[in-house]
């Protein structure tokens, strides 16, 4: 299957990835960033979810500190 | 390396000291985080939120945290593990640093298993014994399937040509540590790679494994090269209804 390169506003560069999962139930999928710090949730059309963690970049959710 | 795990409602990850767990609701804003007393191996989200955690030493196997941070108990003991690795220390068996162990939900079932992951104890529940699993010979046998795959081999060859004239091709896998998880179908899914330096980056083998019948299957090979990352794609993975697809996302 091949996405459909998403390019809005809301997307980011998902870079080198050290890890992928798929939640079925909810059609998502998982990626870790190459730093392990940052989770991104995306559509199967590569459309950003929200990012989990991090404390940094795009994304609702930010690192409490 | 950063674990993370995640259920219907939340994400969580276990901290880059290992020793705090962060727990991220998927719908909301409200970020929770509670301190753990060890510093932990790996992490694994419960459909009913608990949080398991791998201790590497101890009583448990697996200690049991609630999604408030309140220890609630352990799973299994910590000698039941047929591979008891002391992280970060060069592991007796592979003569390399030890990442610790994995655990991961499959199903009613929780896994804890060795960096390699072939070896591994299944958790099927409360009151039932642990089993444990020596997959070093179904590995072998998918080492064996792909070192006899000739439209593979020919792929990673001329991909090695490329890259260095003359090189040959020793197949050896390895396993990767964070790509371990439940399929939809209710099997595990894992990635292996070629590890010899020519083809350290040249791609991933993907495999299915069933705990219970121990068949390995594997469901296909991707390229990850430098050669795509350097035309701004990347190319990532996912198991989606127990089959693997390639998907693709550029800038």
């Amino acid at each position: 299957m091949l996405a459909i390169p998403d390019t809005t506003p809301g997307s980011e560069w998902l870079n080198v990835v050290l890890d992928m999962r798929y939640d079925a139930a909810t059609g998502t999928l998982f990626t870790l960033d190459r730093m392990g710090g940052k989770v991104a949730e995306v559509d199967t059309l590569g459309t950003l979810v929200r990012t989990y963690g991090g404390g940094r970049g795009q994304g609702p959710m930010r690192c409490a500190t | 390396m950063t674990d993370y795990s995640y259920s219907r409602a939340s994400v969580v990850f276990l901290d880059r000291g290992n020793t705090k767990v962060l727990v991220f609701p998927r719908r909301g804003s409200r970020v929770t985080q509670f301190p753990v007393p060890a510093a932990y191996r790996s992490i694994a989200l419960a459909a009913d939120e608990t949080v398991l955690l791998v201790p590497g030493t101890g009583a448990h196997a697996v200690d049991v945290y609630s999604a408030a941070g309140d220890p609630v108990g352990g799973i299994g003991a910590f000698e039941e593990l047929p591979v008891r690795c002391a992280p970060n220390e060069d592991c007796e068996r592979t003569r390399r640093q030890c990442m610790g162990c994995v655990v991961r939900v499959l199903g009613d079932a929780v896994l804890v298993m060795n960096t390699e992951l072939d070896l591994m104890t299944v958790f099927a529940g409360e009151g039932r014994p642990a089993r444990s699993l020596d997959l070093r010979a179904r590995l072998a046998r998918l080492r064996e399937w792909i070192a006899t795959d000739e439209p593979l081999l020919a792929r990673m060859q001329e991909r090695a040509d490329a890259r260095s004239s003359g090189a040959t091709v020793p197949v050896v896998l390895k396993s990767y540590f964070n790509n371990v998880h439940a399929s939809p179908d209710g099997r595990l899914a894992f990635s292996v790679k070629p590890a010899s330096p020519v083809l350290q980056s040249s791609g991933y083998q993907y495999s299915l494994l069933d705990v219970e019948t121990l068949e390995v299957e594997s469901v296909g090979f991707s390229d990850h090269s430098h050669g795509l990352r350097a035309t701004g794609w990347q190319t990532v993975f996912g198991v989606q209804r127990g089959t693997y697809a390639i998907y693709r996302f550029q800038d």
